[in-house]
């Protein structure tokens, strides 16, 4: 019986020390989720500085992704995630339109809309309704 | 930031008396590490129900939040600073003195240097936590800090991939940080997430303590500490380790109910009180809730205790259980839409899910796998320990089955809940099980060193004897205690 549980023992405490320090290593030398953390980081502070003043403070926004991140899901989350608590809607025909694109892509301009501000990095903000 | 900490003292000072008033234990290093993770738990929990009931009654950053949680804390402290403290115990097996030798309890610290090291890394480096972190619970907290109305844009169903109906424990938590800190700032959810990891972790080692003695404490936060997918749910800044920890309390509190521990009444409050918070902090939390309510049921089945103490337990529990329910309530048939998964559901839809066997086979499949991938391997490991340990001496009449009939329970709701899912199957299984096993794998753990023998036991020494023997490779007995 004293085999057995010194056994089991070193068995949990070996497969233990041996997981915990796998995951160190494994945690130090991946490649780094610095890349998410940077992109949140971007959009957050850089993407859409200069909106927040024009943007209602609250109320829905239409958004559109024109390119604008290699990923839409993630570019259309992070823009909620910035602009928050606006409410941004894949959906072109609101009053407010937020389009993310890129910088070297020619405007796309939505029906009966015009321009509010080109933030010259590929986001772009329209407005239906204002002369 | 310090303001952000400073705050949390007055609501995890009431949850550390709160715990003191519910749990008996003795003075001691155990105790107070027992009411300590208590103590986090209950009181971020109890913050973000006032934090919630503020913002949406006055608004999310008036002033005289601290204020008024300052008195409502002060007054729940000295209530149960005057209602008095257990200090009975309950009665625990020779083994409760074993201790583990310096060898293994090196190879403890090694393993939470480990983790520790392995966490603050990734907390540094990753201060955003995980996709889900910005895209549900940072957002949500965010709402609410920034200030939209509460009736038409902090629960919108226009985002709904973001679930607006989510309960609201840890985003409600992040914003009370962010409003006591000034400003947003990343330091909160990481704190919030540390906390919870370290509550959840401190929290089994010393409830195994308590109920089964110090080397089964220490082995049970050694396999915790060692699960690299709980060490990254919990960095990632999800809700999971946050309902992990309510899931092992509320669990871990019945279990020392049972095994005859002093003030029955108080710890089923608290057990009612810890469920509530599980069910505030994420919906499989109400799963959890009535899981907890069934296997009561069954355990008053199968003792058949009278109606009496039943009665009694159960009015106990749903007193505690009352006020967090009573703000949940609020939040589900107020402000919160539909939930996903109930929307989705038909008579003639989920009839056809239920019967269509593909899916039992897909989700049994899943399920396998991925508690494989827990560790991974981690199962394996435990089931050669158990194998070589054998089981706990029963105690004749009583119940001592609580954590591993929840955990089973768990188990069948979450079968169940994706039996019945409207999603696309493989997809939400993908998403999403890797999550609900995390949930279930400290009350897993706890169930299981409550379940094994400890080594003493399987060595068939008193734990007293302080004889020199084999056992003294692995197992050192402590300076023998009085109980009581």
């Amino acid at each position: 019986m004293h085999a057995r549980a010194g056994g089991g023992i070193l068995l949990l405490t070996a497969a233990a020390c041996l997981a915990a320090a796998w995951r160190l290593v494994g945690v130090v030398r991946a490649d780094p989720e610095i890349r998410w953390a940077e992109r949140v980081d971007h959009y957050d502070r850089a993407r859409y500085a200069g909106l927040a003043d024009i943007l209602p403070p609250y109320g829905v926004i239409g958004y559109l992704d024109d390119g604008g991140c290699d990923n839409p899901v993630q570019g259309y989350y992070l823009t909620q995630y910035a602009l928050a608590p606006r409410l941004l809607v894949e959906d072109a025909s609101r009053p407010w339109l937020l389009v993310n694109g890129r910088p070297d892509q020619r405007p796309l301009l939505p029906d009966g809309a015009s321009l509010v501000r080109d933030l010259g990095n590929g986001v772009r903000l329209y407005r239906r309704g204002v002369r | 930031m310090t303001a952000a900490v400073l705050a949390l003292v007055p609501p995890v000072l009431a949850g550390y008396l709160l715990a003191c008033w519910a749990w008996p234990a003795r003075p001691g290093p155990r105790g107070v590490l027992l009411r300590l993770a208590l103590a986090v738990g209950l009181g971020l929990g109890m913050s973000s129900l006032t934090y919630f009931l503020w913002a949406v009654a006055a608004g999310p950053r008036q002033p005289g939040l601290l204020l008024a949680e300052g008195l409502l804390f002060g007054t729940l402290s000295l209530a149960f600073f005057c209602a008095g403290r257990e200090e009975g115990e309950s009665p625990l097996p020779a083994s409760r003195h074993e201790r583990l030798t310096p060898p293994v309890r090196g190879a403890c610290f090694v393993v939470l240097a480990c983790a520790a090291a392995s966490c603050a890394w990734q907390f540094v480096h990753d201060p955003h936590g995980d996709w889900d972190a910005s895209a549900i619970w940072n957002l949500r907290a965010r709402f609410l800090y920034r200030g939209g109305d509460p009736g038409t844009d902090v629960f919108s169903p226009l985002i709904p991939w973001s679930h607006p109906d989510y309960p609201l424990l840890v985003p409600a938590s992040v914003a009370r940080g962010w409003v006591c800190a000034g400003h947003e700032t990343t330091a909160v959810p990481r704190l919030i997430a540390a906390l919870f990891l370290a509550a959840t972790a401190a929290l089994l080692m010393a409830a195994l303590t308590l109920l089964r003695g110090s080397a089964q404490g220490g082995l049970g936060g050694l396999a915790l500490l060692a699960t690299p997918s709980f060490l990254e749910q919990g960095t990632a800044q999800y809700a999971d380790v946050p309902l992990a920890f309510f899931f092992l309390a509320g669990a871990a509190a019945f279990e020392a109910l049972d095994r005859g521990a002093a003030a029955p009444r108080r710890l089923a409050a608290l057990a009612g009180l810890l469920a509530a918070l599980a069910a505030w902090t994420k919906n499989e939390g109400l799963l959890f809730l009535v899981a907890t309510v069934g296997v009561r049921g069954l355990r008053a089945l199968r003792l058949r205790p009278g109606w009496k103490p039943l009665l009694a337990e159960t009015a106990a529990f749903t007193a505690g259980a009352l006020p967090a329910l009573a703000v949940l309530a609020y939040f589900k048939l107020r402000l919160a839409p539909a939930n996903d998964l109930l929307a989705g559901q038909g008579r003639e839809a989920t009839l056809a899910r239920l019967a269509d066997l593909d899916r039992y086979r897909i989700i049994a499949g899943a399920f396998l796998g991925q508690i494989f991938l827990i560790g991974p391997g981690a199962v394996v490991v435990l089931a050669a320990y158990a194998f070589l340990l054998g089981r706990a001496p029963r105690v004749k009449g009583r119940w001592q089955a609580h954590s591993g009939t929840l955990l089973a329970a768990m188990l069948a709701g979450y079968f169940v809940v994706y039996l019945t899912t409207p999603n696309d199957l493989p997809s939400h299984l993908g998403t999403s099980l890797d999550r609900l096993l995390v949930q279930l794998w400290p009350l897993a753990l706890l169930a299981f060193f409550l379940t094994v023998a400890t080594p003493g036991e399987t060595w068939g020494e008193p734990a007293q004897t302080g004889r020199r023997g084999p056992r003294q490779a692995l197992l050192s007995p402590a300076a023998p205690k009085t109980p009581g």
